[in-house]
């Protein structure tokens, strides 16, 4: 009976810290390329500039600049001290190459969730989407092996992103704000990404510039 | 983060070291010596880096006072700030229209960096432990010895104005491939000129 108060508490306590599964996809049908599907994700070749706020656990942080780089599957991505040197440097194009990492962004696992970030930000994932409604505004809803991405479509126009592990918790959330339609994507200039669990974090990142078909 | 305000430093460092009277880069002349009081300058900053299909633009203006009061602005494409007076670093970035403290580095590091640059700005080349000197004509190449910096910066290029005492343009090369690289090109430089004391002290 201890155990089983114990795991009730546990569980409670852990809602408390992140969203548990996957909100109701209402009146799901498959869409391919849906309203909130198309516009969510960049397509063909871009280069992003932005302005990163980052902060930590331990309530340490700072401000950086990340550069995204997509061209088709290839993800290139870099970050830099606010003038200029260049603290990491890697490219994923079906293998992570790091081509340049100072300390502390050479840790074991930073290059993968920082390309884990950029991913849930930029690049569509596997699949074809279920659309529906979520509440009341509508989204679609990626599954895949490792888990599954929601894409929600504001009233003002910006899209809201929650991936979920395939255990059924909240892996990242973002939010968007003040969006507008450029070459079919709703870029927005300011974003905030949320990465829950041990070791999360915070990044509030302003658009600093975006190029499209370099 | 420890290397956050290297490149600026650094740059900061070289252009007060391209004061009229050249020796100071072969024989250690002071600042003083040759004459530096202030310099007002300038500058568009190109970023390379290997990803990158365009180079990363940024402009400013920098200000130097001697012996050790600096101003290093961005203004484009975000406002930021590094200020150093009397040997006290302070960096500010804009946020909501206001400019914040930025303190993501480590105090203690800033002022380690800032010691070396002191060092600089009056004028102890030769005798820096830290980088080596070449000249080629116009070009001052500045190599680090040490090589646990030869990792973050390979070396770094001060190609000298025609207007006596200016400089042209700061190469910061961070691998050997010179693949990644920070130019800063300058302009409407004025020497000698006065400087308002709170620049140095208030973003």
């Amino acid at each position: 009976m201890k155990g089983c108060f114990l795991s009730i508490f546990l569980l409670l306590l852990l809602s408390g810290c992140a969203p548990v599964g996957p909100q109701t996809l209402e009146h799901p049908h498959a869409c391919g390329d849906g309203p909130a599907c198309v516009s969510a994700f960049p397509w063909g070749t871009w280069q992003f500039v932005h302005l990163i706020e980052f902060r930590l656990p331990g309530g340490g942080g700072g401000t950086v600049i990340g550069i995204t780089v997509l061209d088709g599957t290839a993800l290139k991505c870099a970050l830099t001290t606010t003038e200029g040197m260049t603290l990491f440097e890697a490219t994923d194009n079906g293998g992570l190459s790091i081509i340049h990492a100072l300390p502390p962004f050479d840790r074991p696992g930073f290059a993968q969730g920082l390309m884990a970030d950029v991913r849930t930000l930029f690049m569509r994932p596997p699949g074809s989407p279920s659309c529906g409604m979520f509440d009341s505004e509508p989204g679609c809803r990626f599954r895949y092996r490792a888990g599954t991405t929601d894409v929600v479509l504001s009233a003002d126009g910006c899209r809201q992103i929650t991936t979920w592990t395939a255990a059924g918790m909240v892996a990242r959330t973002i939010t968007t704000h003040d969006c507008t339609l450029r070459h079919g994507y709703r870029l927005a200039r300011s974003l905030i990404l949320k990465a829950w669990g041990k070791g999360g974090y915070v990044l509030k990142m302003k658009l600093l510039r975006a190029q499209q078909g370099l | 983060m420890r290397f956050f305000l290297f490149p600026a430093l650094y740059l900061l460092a070289a252009l007060s070291m391209s004061a009229p009277g050249r020796p100071a880069m072969a024989g250690g002349n002071s600042a003083t010596q040759v004459g530096v009081r202030s310099v007002q300058a300038d500058f568009i900053q190109e970023k390379h880096l290997q990803i990158l299909a365009q180079p990363l633009l940024s402009q400013g203006r920098f200000l130097f006072k001697a012996p050790d009061s600096l101003r290093w602005e961005y203004t484009s494409p975000f406002h930021s700030i590094l200020l150093m007076d009397k040997g006290r670093v302070k960096k500010f970035i804009e946020k909501n229209g206001r400019m914040v403290a930025d303190t993501g580095m480590p105090m203690n590091g800033m002022q380690v960096v800032m010691t070396e640059i002191s060092g600089w700005l009056n004028g102890h080349i030769t005798g820096n432990a830290t980088f080596s000197v070449k000249r080629k004509g116009k070009i001052i190449i500045l190599t680090p010895k040490n090589q646990g910096m030869r990792a973050i910066i390979s070396s770094i290029e001060l190609r000298l104005g025609d207007q006596a005492g200016l400089l042209q343009s700061v190469t910061i090369v961070e691998d050997p491939e010179r693949k990644s690289f920070t130019r800063m090109v300058f302009s409407h430089a004025l020497l000698n000129q006065p400087i308002d004391e709170h620049l140095f002290s208030r973003p």
